[in-house]
C-alpha cells in the first residue's frame, strides 16, 4: 500500500542526448502518519521523482506502484483515480487558479473526478476553511487576494479532492517568514487532524528539521539518503551532502563548543531556549 | 509538448551555418522568386530548369550536413496540400493540347463504393496508429480510395471519366516539385540558422526601410523578444498542463462542455503568467538602460565574409539565368 518505487530509472530526452534525472530509485512510502521532507539541491531529481508519484511521469524502467496501481501498465488505467489518492501542489500553485471565484475553483477538482454534487460543494468549503479562507473571501475573484492567500486558496483546490497522500513541491517558496510559519502550521494541522501523509519538498533545512519525521535526500538522481531525520543530522557524511544543519542545530553546536552545554538534537528555537535554560539553572 | 521546437535549429559546423544571415535570407528570396518565374506550362526547358533546382536543392542540403530524412520530415505539415494540388490538377485542369496518355477510366461513385470508402476511412483512421510508415500509409489510402471508386460499380449513382493527358501530369509534377523545393530550401534556412541570427539578418535587410521612417529596430526587437519567449511559455505551459492534470483534467475522457472548461484552465493561467512575465521583461530591459528608438550597439556585429560574396554571386547568376532564359528565349 502507498507508494512503492522499485528500481526507477526516468530520462528526459533531448534532441540527440538524454539525461538521467532519476536512476535506480527505490523508495516505500506509508498512506498514513508520515511527514517526509525531499530535499536536494537543484537539478537533483525531486520534482521529476515526485511527479511520478500521480502518474504524470512514468519510468523508463522499473515499477511505480501507487496505492496496488502499478506504473507503467499495459492495461489503460484511469489515471485520474490515481491522482484522486495522491494530491500533487507544484511550485509557485497560484499561477493555476483560473476561475471567476475562490469557491469555484476549489470546486474544479472535484468536478473533474466527478464527485456528487452536494458532496462537492462542502467538501470545498471545508477545504478553504483548512486553509484559512474566510467564507467571506469565497466569491471574490482568486485574481484580488494576496499571494500567499492564493497560494492557500490553490492547495484548498487539492485537498478538496480528498487525497490520502499530499505532495508539496516547495510550499513555502517565495513567502515571507510570517506566511512560511502559518502555511506549514496549517499544514500540519491537517496532517494531525486527518492522519494523511505529507511529502513536502524543500530547500529550508528549519522546516524540514521542525516538521518532517522522515527525511530524503535526492543528489544528482540518486537517492542519497532516507530515514529518519535524526540520523540524518548525526550522520558522520552529513558534511558531504551538501546540505545545512537547521539553526537551532547551528545554535546548539555552537554553544556546545563554546560554553561545553551538553548537545542534543533540537529542531526548534523554543526547545533550544528551554534548553538553555535547563542547563544554565543547573 | 517538451519536443516543439520552433525554428528548429540544427547546429552545425559547416558553411551554410557560418554564411552570414543576411546573405542567406537574401538569397533564399531570391532563389524562391526565380523559382516563381519558371512558368508552369510545362515546356522541356522549364522541367530542366526546376530539375536543375532540384538538384540544387539536394546539393546544398547535402553540404550541410543535416539528414535529409529530417528535411523530408519537414514536408510531412503539407502532405495533404500536396497530394490535393496534384489530384485536382490531374482531375479537374482541362489541358490546351490533349495528348492521352492513357485510355479513359470510368470511375463510379455507387451505393457500394460509397459503403466501401466509408469502411475504409474508419480502417484507416483505426489502424494508423500501428503503421510505422504513415505518410507511405496515407499516399496508399489515397490511391485505395480510387482503386474502389474504379472496381466497385454496383448500385451506381454517378459516375466520371479520367483520362491522363500529358500537360495536365507534366503540370501536376511542376507544382509537386516547385513546392517541395520551396519547403526544402526554407525549412533549409531555419535548420542552419540560429533565432536570433534570423532576426539579425531581418533587421539588416529591412535596415533601407529605416529611411522611410520605419523603427526597423523595435519591429526586430520585438520579433526576436517573441522568439525568445516561446520555449519559456511552452515550458510555463507544460507545468500547467501538469498542475491541472493533478486536479483531474483529463482531455481523452472529457466531454464537450468540460472540455471547453479545461481550455479555460488552461488559457487562463498562461495568460495571467505571460502579462506578469511581460511586465518583469519590460521593468529589466528599461534598468538595462534600454529606451525605445535609442542607438543601439551590438555584441556580434556582422560581417561579410569571401564565402558570403560568392555565394551571393552565384546566386545572383542563377537568377539572372533564370530571368534570361524565361523573359529573353
Amino acid at each position: 500500500m502507498g507508494i512503492q518505487f522499485k528500481d526507477v530509472t526516468f530520462r528526459y530526452k533531448g534532441f540527440k542526448t538524454s539525461y538521467k534525472a532519476l536512476d535506480m530509485i527505490n523508495l516505500d512510502i506509508a498512506p498514513k502518519g508520515e511527514i517526509i521532507g525531499i530535499c536536494g539541491h537543484t537539478g537533483s531529481g525531486k520534482s521529476t521523482l515526485v511527479q511520478h508519484m500521480n502518474g504524470l511521469l512514468q519510468a523508463d524502467e522499473g515499477t511505480v506502484s501507487v496505492f496496488d496501481i502499478q506504473l507503467p501498465n499495459k492495461k489503460k488505467i484511469k489515471l485520474n483515480t490515481l491522482r484522486r489518492r495522491v494530491g500533487l501542489v507544484f511550485q509557485f500553485p497560484e499561477y493555476q487558479l483560473f476561475e471567476e471565484t475562490i469557491l469555484k475553483d476549489v470546486m474544479f477538482g472535484p468536478k473533474n473526478l466527478k464527485m456528487n454534487h452536494a458532496s462537492i460543494d462542502s467538501i470545498s468549503k471545508s477545504s478553504l476553511k483548512a486553509v484559512g479562507i474566510d467564507a467571506s473571501l469565497f466569491d471574490q475573484s482568486p485574481f484580488r487576494i494576496s499571494g500567499g492567500q492564493m497560494r492557500r486558496v490553490a492547495i484548498a483546490g487539492v485537498l478538496a479532492m480528498q487525497p490520502d497522500i499530499l505532495v508539496l513541491d516547495e510550499p513555502t517558496r517565495g513567502l515571507d517568514p510570517v506566511g512560511q510559519k502559518e502555511l506549514m502550521e496549517m499544514l500540519y494541522d491537517i496532517h494531525k487532524s486527518q492522519q494523511k501523509t505529507l511529502l513536502i519538498i524543500s530547500h529550508d533545512m528549519d522546516i524540514l528539521g521542525a516538521y518532517a519525521n522522515r527525511i530524503i535526500v535526492m543528489n544528482e538522481g540518486e537517492k542519497m539518503f532516507d530515514g529518519d531525520k535524526d540520523r540524518l543530522f548525526s550522520h558522520p557524511k552529513f558534511d558531504q551532502m551538501n546540505l545545512d544543519y537547521p539553526s537551532s542545530i547551528k545554535v546548539m553546536k555552537h554553544l556546545h563548543k563554546e560554553i561545553s552545554l551538553p548537545y542534543k538534537l533540537l529542531y526548534t528555537m523554543d526547545e533550544v531556549i528551554s534548553h538553555i535554560k535547563e542547563h544554565i539553572h543547573e | 509538448m517538451n519536443n516543439m521546437t520552433i525554428g528548429q535549429y540544427i547546429p552545425g559546423n559547416s558553411w551554410l551555418h557560418q554564411l552570414d544571415p543576411r546573405v542567406k535570407m537574401m538569397s533564399l528570396i531570391m532563389l524562391l522568386i526565380s523559382i516563381f518565374l519558371i512558368p508552369i506550362q510545362g515546356n522541356q526547358v522549364d522541367l530542366y530548369m526546376l530539375a536543375g533546382y532540384l538538384l540544387l536543392t539536394i546539393l546544398l542540403i547535402m553540404s550541410s550536413q543535416i539528414p535529409i530524412l529530417k528535411v523530408l520530415q519537414g514536408l510531412r505539415p503539407i502532405l495533404f496540400l500536396l497530394t490535393f494540388t496534384v489530384l485536382i490538377q490531374i482531375l479537374i485542369v482541362m489541358p490546351n493540347e490533349k495528348v492521352a496518355l492513357t485510355q479513359p477510366v470510368t470511375f463510379y461513385l455507387s451505393w457500394s463504393s460509397i459503403s466501401a470508402l466509408l469502411v475504409w476511412f474508419i480502417f484507416y483512421q483505426w489502424s494508423k496508429k500501428w503503421v510505422r510508415f504513415k505518410t507511405l500509409y496515407f499516399l496508399f489510402s489515397v490511391i485505395m480510395v480510387f482503386f474502389l471508386q474504379y472496381i466497385l460499380p454496383f448500385g451506381n449513382v454517378f459516375d466520371y471519366e479520367v483520362i491522363l493527358y500529358e500537360e495536365t501530369v507534366l503540370r501536376a509534377l511542376f507544382i509537386f516539385f516547385r513546392i517541395v523545393i520551396i519547403i526544402m530550401l526554407t525549412s533549409l534556412l531555419t535548420f542552419t540558422t540560429m533565432t536570433t541570427d534570423i532576426n539579425d539578418g531581418l533587421e539588416g535587410i529591412l535596415l533601407p526601410l529605416k529611411w522611410m521612417k520605419v523603427p526597423v529596430d523595435v519591429l526586430a526587437m520585438m520579433v526576436s523578444l517573441t522568439l525568445r519567449y516561446i520555449p519559456t511559455l511552452l515550458i510555463e505551459t507544460d507545468k500547467i498542463m501538469k498542475a491541472q492534470a493533478s486536479r483531474g483534467v483529463d482531455f481523452k475522457e472529457a466531454s464537450l462542455k468540460e472540455k471547453v472548461t479545461q481550455v479555460i484552465s488552461l488559457l487562463i493561467p498562461v495568460f495571467v503568467i505571460s502579462f506578469k512575465r511581460a511586465e518583469d521583461l519590460a521593468n529589466a530591459m528599461e534598468v538595462r538602460g534600454y529606451v525605445i528608438g535609442q542607438k543601439r550597439t551590438k555584441i556580434d556585429v556582422l560581417k561579410i565574409k569571401y564565402t558570403d560574396f560568392i555565394s551571393l554571386f552565384m546566386v545572383i547568376l542563377i537568377m539572372s539565368l533564370t530571368i534570361y532564359q524565361v523573359f529573353f528565349t
